[in-house]
């Protein structure tokens, strides 16, 4: 099996003048970002005497980022991108975290982030890397490829390592749903601060199809034109977008027709979209897949037709489908194989958690059978089989999934305790965040809620925060989420 | 003619209360005020407004301060 590097490069050879990227009415061919990627290489590793430099690439969508993602793996390195929209607390944290040896930046970059890195980082902004040639000689890679920040229990985001190998692994091993060609103009709408983004990037270019980076205020709340415009053949995202889509009124063949693969995963995809879809763009064909960023690609996949997919919406969502190639999917529950935690076997498991060696033993297990040892990570997402179809079904903890962000329940605690709040306790009702707290003293809500912008993601803002004189607590002495849902329906306290 | 109340708009696009929101809320700043709030707000101004939906109208409308300022201006023409 080839490395990422040596698909991209074959493209490169074999197709020079085939266009790469498309952003901004500007085309960019396999060639020119071949250049760009070894001109970015050879500024990180003047700036860096790392053999594996550490490098945070804080760049929006665009043919700089994707050389960034390149340019390091070239050296060897590890990247780790930030969502540069994201909130500023956040951010420092990665950074912290992190300790990059280089930080990679465009004007996007949020001058917080800058000051942060001086004493950690060489920084480089990457409109004005020089046209150096990188020297030919060669770079051992590191066996990691990036690491990508989630929202951790802790309080605070937790970074997840990806394999090179287990990154090559995927993107060879989709390719055989996807069939990806040099036709092909495939989306790039995913902030490259998730992994699902970073796929995008690998998944077009070592395949020889145009990536079409998504961007502008526009593209971003209707973002079926930008798929008329740029002629997009397949679409990537979560669901969301869909929603997005449709809300806009633009599930439409007009705006669709270009499209003949989309592809959906992170949070569950409906039936009424399904539906929509199909009706307006029959012509498509849909892959609901199923992963975790631990996973590093997917390891579930449905592929769905006008024709085939209402077999696969026997349950409030559509069906996950089948075990990909190199992944064993098991439920691990009390006797029944039809139910349980979903667990996911494979060789091409993330590396484990950043810097968070006890977390990376309690998540992923080793196996032995024999000589042979495998590993497993138990997701926490609870799965059930129906006439043979697998569906994800929820949490068995409190990680919910808000509009396809990864948020732990337990974060916005954290963060409420720490405002001075005795106790807090979170729920997901109607797909909005209801905070409970106790509260003794006065406490500034409008100031705790300015502060929360600063360190949380907008979907993990709660809609409502109610003062409560105790949480209930059920029989064991936990907190009684089923009074709390009671209550957030309206129920007096 | 009577102007509309900018914070009435707003909250109803966002399937909030009028209180929730101030003269600093904004898009990713305010609960609910993410992709798919702001595409309602836009289409909420174009449909009272007028607005043409544009990449500059979905950058500037991005702020209730912004907003205020369109409604002002508009008022005050009509006035």
């Amino acid at each position: 099996m080839l490395d990422i590097l040596e698909m991209f490069w074959a493209q490169v050879s074999a197709t020079p003048d085939v266009a790469a990227i498309i952003h901004a009415g500007n085309r960019m061919s396999y060639a020119s970002l071949a250049q760009l990627n070894r001109e970015m290489a050879s500024a990180i590793l003047s700036a860096s005497q790392n053999t594996n430099p550490k490098v945070l690439i804080a760049v929006r969508q665009s043919p700089s980022a994707y050389a960034a993602m390149f340019g390091t793996l070239l050296t060897g390195g590890t990247f780790c991108p930030i969502n540069v929209d994201g909130p500023v607390q956040r951010n420092i944290h990665i950074v912290r975290s992190f300790i990059p040896d280089v930080l990679l930046f465009d004007s996007s970059c949020p001058k917080e982030i800058l000051e942060e890195s001086p004493a950690v980082a060489h920084r480089i902004n990457v409109d004005e890397v020089p046209p150096t040639e990188l020297d030919s000689r060669p770079h051992e890679c590191n066996e990691m490829a990036y690491v990508v920040f989630t929202s951790g229990s802790s309080g605070l985001p937790k970074g997840v390592k990806a394999s090179r190998k287990a990154v090559s692994y995927v993107v060879h091993s989709e390719q055989q749903y996807y069939r990806v060609t040099n036709g092909d103009r495939w989306s790039q709408y995913s902030n490259l601060g998730y992994d699902m983004g970073i796929m995008d990037v690998f998944q077009a270019l070592c395949h020889g199809a145009t990536l079409v980076p998504i961007t502008g205020p526009l593209n971003r709340v209707m973002p079926a034109r930008a798929v008329k415009d740029s002629e997009v053949t397949i679409w990537q995202s979560v669901p969301s977008v869909l929603e997005l889509m449709i809300q806009g009124n633009e599930v439409s063949s007009d705006l669709l027709g270009s499209l003949r693969l989309m592809i959906f995963c992170g949070e569950p995809l409906l039936p009424r979209q399904l539906e929509v879809l199909f009706d307006a763009c029959p012509q498509l064909t849909v892959f609901n897949a199923y992963g975790a960023t631990e996973t590093t690609g997917f390891n579930t996949i449905n592929q769905l037709t006008k024709d085939n997919f209402r077999a696969s919406c026997g349950s409030s969502t559509v069906a996950i489908g089948n075990d990909v190639q190199g992944w064993t999917v098991e439920l691990d529950g009390d006797g029944s194989p039809e139910e349980g935690e979903i667990v996911i076997v494979g060789d091409n498991l993330s590396l484990g958690y950043w810097q968070d060696e006890e977390r990376t033993r309690m998540a992923f297990k080793q196996r032995r059978k024999g000589s042979e040892v495998t590993r497993a990570y138990h997701t926490g997402d609870y799965g059930r089989r129906i006439d043979g179809n697998l569906y994800c079904q929820g949490r068995l903890d409190r990680q919910v999934k808000i509009r396809g962000e990864r948020i732990e329940l337990e974060e916005i605690d954290d963060f409420l305790r720490q405002s001075g709040y005795p106790a807090a306790y979170s729920i997901l009702h109607g797909g909005e965040v209801h905070s409970f707290v106790e509260c003794s003293s006065y406490i500034d809500e409008a100031q705790v809620r300015t502060q929360m912008q600063k360190e949380l993601p907008v979907h993990a803002l709660p809609k409502l925060i109610s003062i409560v004189t105790s949480l209930p607590k059920n029989a064991n002495g936990k907190v009684d989420r089923q009074e709390l849902e009671r209550l957030a329906s309206g129920g007096a306290e | 003619m009577s102007c509309p109340d900018p914070y009435d708009i707003v909250a109803d696009a966002l399937r909030s209360k009028r209180e929730d929101l101030n003269i600093n809320s904004g898009k990713y700043r305010t609960h609910g005020w993410d992709s798919f709030g702001h595409l309602a707000v836009i289409l909420a101004l174009e449909r009272t407004c007028g607005i043409a939906i544009d990449n500059a109208s979905v950058e500037e409308y991005a702020t209730m301060k912004a907003i205020l300022e369109l409604f002002e201006k508009q008022c005050y023409a009509e006035a």
